[in-house]
């Protein structure tokens, strides 16, 4: 897994940069329902682990569609995408070198959000496990251990870097996992499907240091149109930029 | 250099782009990374007499060519408006209208004096067909607008837009609202729209219908502004609904609009909207066009460069 270079990221804390760049698509590998596609790009400051950028194909969907990233480096970014929407299928069909419009990076680090006193069991689930694995890169001094629920072997395959347990192998979702390596003490940080979120709630809400990544379908990318507003114990908060990483006990209808 | 300014509601707009009520919020957001005198006004989120939350997940949902919105009118109410917005929206390099709704005439009423005269609102546009409230929208008949608009008219001295839907008879409620004494319309609203949950047989959003906006409804909103226009000579209309780029802004000011409302493309291209007095500018100058509203109405009397 390629270190994410943080120094390199000059203006990803000074506030959003809303100029979108053209990319272009530079591989993709596919296997078991996923693809793993790298996406060249200028202009663009390097995401930090849990911040998202939007995708647009000149083709595609009119709204373009936000996209945690895997791994970042200057002037290249790398996700793992579930083929399951129409942008993310027709990613997954179109030509080498076509035009991408990425635009972003927004949202809160996942890093500026947590507290740094202790360290985290990273619960990933499909393609949730992305920003994971980009934080456990980058931030291998706050991570404990990795919980993943990767259904086949070929989405190993996918992401051969990371030796990840899967499933259809030993039998363990991603809440089994989580079980066995979380103990008093470690925070987790979530991000998956709804009802293995849901699954992490009920049992971890209350204990300090629980975190989920929420996604909604998000709109402008910076906090304007409420598109991705969601209720929380502080009120309707954007996961676009006040996310997308919150504290378990804001959410409580996640349980 | 063409000259882009608008005179309309007794105001003068740098250049006709308006940003639509909804996408841009207040306006905050936009201002850490774009000029916002690059826009002729900005229009914001609608604003009710009390907090409210809007509508559950899922808000936004994909249509082909665009997007269906139910975000529900969230806003932090009046009062917090007044107290921790407008301060910072004064302070924008261009016109502010400040969008408001009520559930009644006096509530209305009571929302636009409340507003009215306050330092930074320049001017007042009445949200009478928000497709996301159930029940509350109120522009289905004429009798409704004319008494909604007449309670704002009545409690407010600023120029007043109307905010009507391109649905129905959309001709009879621009009539009712402009006798009702309102300065001009902002035409059309999103459309509603719904779709369908393959898996589940269900309707994806939770009030079944949505607003339906971006390029999908352009030749929509530009055949009801043309219509509008033509009925209404005089009338100062907003022409909203779709416009994503230059082309767009053009055909809605040859179809009869004095401004431009962009809406969904703050969402999708944001870029885009902040160049479009640019590329206005040059494309004027490059057909020898010296003023913006030579363009205006265009398609109503034998076309560009005819008079």
């Amino acid at each position: 897994m390629k270190r994410t270079s943080s120094n390199a990221s000059t203006a990803a804390h000074e506030g959003p940069l809303f100029s979108a760049s053209s990319g272009h698509l530079k591989s993709r590998t596919v296997a078991g329902g996923y693809a793993r596609i790298t996406i060249e790009v200028d202009r663009l400051s390097t995401p930090e682990p849990g911040q998202f950028v939007l995708l647009r194909l000149r083709e595609g969907p009119a709204l373009p569609r936000a996209f945690s990233v895997l791994a970042a480096e200057l002037g290249r970014l790398e996700f793992l995408l579930k083929l399951d929407g129409t942008l993310r299928e027709a990613l997954a069909r179109a030509a080498i070198g076509t035009e991408v419009v990425v635009r972003g990076p927004y949202g809160t680090p996942y890093e500026s959000r947590i507290g740094r006193d202790r360290r985290y069991v990273l619960a990933g689930g499909g393609s949730g496990i992305a920003p994971l694995l980009h934080f456990a890169a980058a931030h291998p001094e706050l991570t404990e251990a990795v919980a993943f629920g990767v259904r086949g072997r070929a989405v190993r395959d996918l992401l051969p870097e990371t030796a990840l347990a899967v499933e259809e192998e030993d039998g363990e979702t991603a809440t089994d996992r989580l079980r066995k390596r979380w103990k008093r003490g470690l925070g987790i940080l979530a991000c998956g499907p709804e009802p293995m979120l849901r699954g992490i709630a009920e049992r971890y809400a209350g204990e300090p240091g629980t975190y989920v990544s929420l996604e909604t379908r998000i709109g402008c990318g910076f906090g304007a149109c409420q598109g991705c507003s969601i209720e929380t114990r502080s009120g309707m908060l954007r996961v676009c930029r006040d996310g997308p990483l919150f504290a378990c006990s804001e959410v409580p209808w996640l349980r | 250099m063409a000259a882009l300014t608008v005179r309309a509601l007794g105001l003068e707009f740098r250049n006709p782009v308006v940003l639509a009520s909804g996408p841009a919020g207040f306006g905050l957001e936009l201002a850490e990374s774009f000029d916002l005198a690059k826009v002729g006004a900005l229009t914001t989120k609608t604003v009710t007499l009390e907090p409210r939350s809007g509508n559950p997940q899922p808000r936004l949902v994909d249509a082909p060519c665009g997007v269906l919105n139910s975000i529900g009118l969230q806003n932090p109410g009046c009062d917090a408006f007044r107290a921790e917005l407008l301060p910072r929206i004064r302070a924008f390099p261009t016109k502010r209208i400040v969008s408001i709704a009520g559930r009644s005439p006096e509530e209305l009423g009571t929302l636009a004096a409340r507003l009215s005269g306050e330092p930074g609102v320049d001017a007042l546009e009445v949200n009478l067909s928000c497709p996301n409230v159930r029940g509350e929208t109120v522009a289905e008949d004429p009798q409704s607008v004319r008494a909604f608009v007449h309670a704002a008219r009545s409690a407010s001295t600023v120029p007043l837009l109307a905010k009507l839907p391109g649905e129905g008879k959309y001709l009879d409620l621009v009539e009712a609202a402009l006798s009702a004494g309102a300065d001009g319309v902002a035409l059309i609203n999103a459309l509603r729209g719904m779709r369908i949950h393959t898996e589940t047989g269900l309707p994806l959003l939770d009030r079944q219908a949505g607003g339906l906006c971006g390029p999908a409804i352009f030749p929509i909103a530009l055949q009801r502004v043309f219509e509008a226009r033509k009925a209404f000579p005089e009338t100062v209309i907003v022409g909203t609904g779709g416009v994503s780029d230059l082309r767009g802004a053009l055909e809605m000011l040859c179809a009869g609009a004095d401004l431009i409302g962009v809406g969904f493309a703050v969402m999708a291209d944001p870029d885009a909207v902040f160049r479009l007095q640019g590329e206005l500018d040059e494309w004027l100058t490059a057909h020898g066009i010296s003023n913006v509203k030579e363009l205006r109405g265009a398609a109503h009397r034998g076309g560009i460069h005819v008079r």
